[in-house]
């Protein structure tokens, strides 16, 4: 085996250039794997976080019987106690901020339009939400200003309303009666969840308890409490942590129900699992690509040296051992390949983890997706492994074709072979 | 090895033998019912005209090729029904090769061409190898151009590397075809006289195929095949040889 691998090894570097050739096909074809990866990772990391900044937060503590009839968002099945919520996650160290949500119709006085209102703590918020940093124009929600209201870029520009101008909100009451007020705008919102931006209404709690006649006060009605947790490295381990966070919260609180953001965002996620499928079928097809390359280079290297495998099998060597020596040349170069791969895959994708991708500009393009703002890579040393792996195992299996070739040369024809 | 062993005074006894291609619907008899004994030690050259069947002779007679008829018996061994790997294995013991174009490997230096059969062999150890190694390509006056490659070589040297390659495993028969062909006269000379050395020192039996007269004249034996036939056996005492 020694011998074979001087040989194959040296002739592997004697033949520079085939040899770079079909490297930096498979760099290409492994690197455009690793890089294709973290963009899918990364945006999978992205979507998750805006969702957890804008919209869903990391955890939502919820009674049972709201979430059962949740698309009604009913005021009559809201948290018993939210204080001691709030408190069960504060012991845990984790900030928190109530929530209650409600169906509101929002005019102009010339257009009506329906809309899944959140009323907020102005203060508690911004320690669970990105959303006072996302205001466009004017400012954020503040207790000493009632009667505002922030809304969201897209439906502001709709009814055609900027800060200051005031808005009819009407809403059903906990009483089943419908009350209406006037609200002044204090900001627009533009974040990159598009169903904020389409449809997104926030209230200061105590505005909203008031439209709504709910119970007022540190312990009036709250529809759920949103907890945030600190970033992950990953999207994995931000998962993980996710689901132990609610593990604990759901001891200290048996009777809420609490969901953290692999349940939130299980929508997502399914579409992300199918994603990555379809993701790793498009890196198959540039390997097998490179793998045309690697028979076309080992096929060449049979070609040139038809008279050297006559003389080898005229000294004894056998058919499998001429079988060996292009398989091992066909490994030399999956190494050579592999490595390059993943050093340019690693380079690429350490630009797009430091510096990003700004997807502003193609945030339109991934429809109601909540994708925007930076994108940045994701390190996996897994996908380089398995980049890694499938680069060599497929030039193995490339070599076999023309190597097969090679072991079955007669050696008069081989050694008559000019 | 499914040979048997047969009785035999020659190294090698070859015995009506036949090789028949096919052709599309016809057929090229390359050699038809050659005989011929060839003692240890012999300094023998096949000649004849281009297409008379001296390259097959080789290739039967080097296990590259079987014949479609007759019975061929090396060193007490009957070939006749080895498998490839069979044949693999008794050219890896047995025989060597002087090719034409010299036929080292590119990649390999001087020292590892010659190692290389004792490699593909398997039975002596490292040190052994390259002991036998080095003893042999200091016989062929190629002492301190070991680590040299092949393109580093003039083809006189590279024919020497190719002898030394064939000598180092000690065959039964070392098989040269067209050796000089591709040499200067004087380079030729060179190279046929360091062969006749080594087979009067070592004992080792030469056959070649050959159009070079200066190989003609420093055999001992002259074997002439036309058509396919064994038409003359001189050897240079001027008796001729009874075995064709």
């Amino acid at each position: 085996m020694g011998t074979l691998w001087k040989i194959a090894l040296r002739n592997t570097i004697r033949h520079g250039r085939r040899t770079l050739i079909t490297a930096v096909v498979m760099m290409v074809g492994i690197g455009v794997f690793i890089f294709f990866n973290s963009m899918i990772a990364g945006l999978d990391r992205m979507a998750v976080d805006n969702m957890t900044d804008y919209t869903l937060s990391s955890l939502k503590i919820r009674t049972p019987a709201y979430v059962d009839d949740i698309e009604a968002a009913p005021l009559d099945k809201g948290l018993p106690h939210p204080q001691a919520v709030l408190a069960a996650a504060a012991a845990q160290g984790f900030a928190a901020t109530p929530r209650l949500r409600f169906v509101a119709t929002l005019s102009n006085y010339t257009d009506a339009i329906p809309v899944l209102a959140d009323a907020v703590d102005p203060v508690a918020d911004t320690k669970v939400f990105k959303l006072s940093a996302a205001v466009r124009a004017g400012s954020w929600l503040e207790a000493a200003r009632p009667h505002t209201v922030v809304v969201g870029a897209e439906l502001a520009h709709e009814l055609g309303v900027g800060p200051g101008d005031t808005l009819l909100i009407s809403a059903q009451t906990v009483n089943d009666t419908t009350n209406a007020d006037e609200y002044t705008v204090a900001g627009l919102v533009s974040v990159p969840t598009p169903e904020v931006n389409q449809g997104g209404l926030f209230i200061s709690l105590e505005d909203a308890r008031e439209l709504l006649g709910a119970a007022t006060g540190p312990d009036g009605l709250a529809t759920e409490v949103d907890v945030a947790l600190p970033r992950a490295s990953s999207l994995d381990a931000a998962l993980a942590r996710g689901d132990a966070a609610a593990a604990r919260l759901h001891t200290a609180l048996p009777d809420l129900r609490v969901d953290p953001i692999r349940q939130l965002a299980s929508g997502y996620l399914a579409v992300r699992n199918s994603k990555s499928r379809s993701a790793f079928l498009i890196v198959v097809i540039v390997l097998l690509i490179s793998a045309v390359g690697i028979v076309n280079t080992i096929l060449m290297s049979v070609y040139s040296r038809v008279r050297e495998i006559g003389v080898l099998r005229a000294y004894g060597m056998t058919p499998r051992a001429i079988l060996r020596l292009f398989t091992l040349e066909g490994l030399a170069l999956g190494i050579v390949g592999s490595l390059l791969g993943v050093a340019f895959g690693a380079l690429v994708n350490f630009f797009m983890v430091t510096h990003g991708m700004d997807m502003s500009a193609y945030a339109k393009g991934f429809g109601n997706l909540p994708v925007g703002g930076k994108l940045y890579g994701e390190w996996d040393v897994g996908i380089m492994v398995t980049g890694f792996v499938f680069g060599v195992v497929l030039s193995v299996l490339a070599a076999r074709i023309p190597a097969r070739r090679a072991a079955r040369l007669e050696p008069t024809s081989a050694l008559r072979f000019q | 090895m499914t040979s048997e062993l047969l009785p035999s005074a020659a190294a090698l006894h070859l015995e009506k033998i036949t090789k028949v291609y096919h052709k599309g619907e016809g057929e090229v008899r390359a050699l038809d019912g050659v005989d011929l004994d060839i003692e240890a030690g012999e300094f023998l050259t096949v000649v004849g005209p281009s297409g008379s069947g001296k390259t097959t002779f080789l290739n039967i007679l080097g296990c590259l090729d079987s014949p479609t008829d007759g019975r061929i018996v090396y060193d007490g061994r009957e070939l006749r029904g080895l498998s490839e790997k069979e044949r693999s294995a008794y050219r890896r013991d047995r025989i060597s090769f002087v090719f034409q174009s010299y036929n080292l490997i590119p990649v390999l230096t001087v020292r590892e061409n010659v190692e290389l059969p004792l490699l593909i062999e398997r039975k002596l150890p490292p040190r052994e190898i390259r002991r036998r190694a080095e003893e042999i390509i200091s016989a062929v006056g190629l002492a301190g151009k070991e680590n040299r490659y092949p393109r580093e070589l003039s083809g006189g040297q590279e024919q020497r590397v190719a002898i030394a390659r064939a000598l180092v495993k000690e065959p039964l028969v070392i098989l040269a075809d067209e050796p000089t062909a591709n040499l200067d006269s004087h380079t030729a000379e060179e190279i046929v006289e360091l062969m006749r050395g080594i087979n009067a020192q070592r004992g080792s039996t030469f056959v070649f195929s050959t159009h070079d007269r200066l190989v003609m004249d420093h055999a001992r034996r002259v074997v002439t095949i036309r058509d396919g036939k064994v038409t003359a056996d001189e050897r240079k005492n001027g008796t001729a040889a009874g075995s064709s």
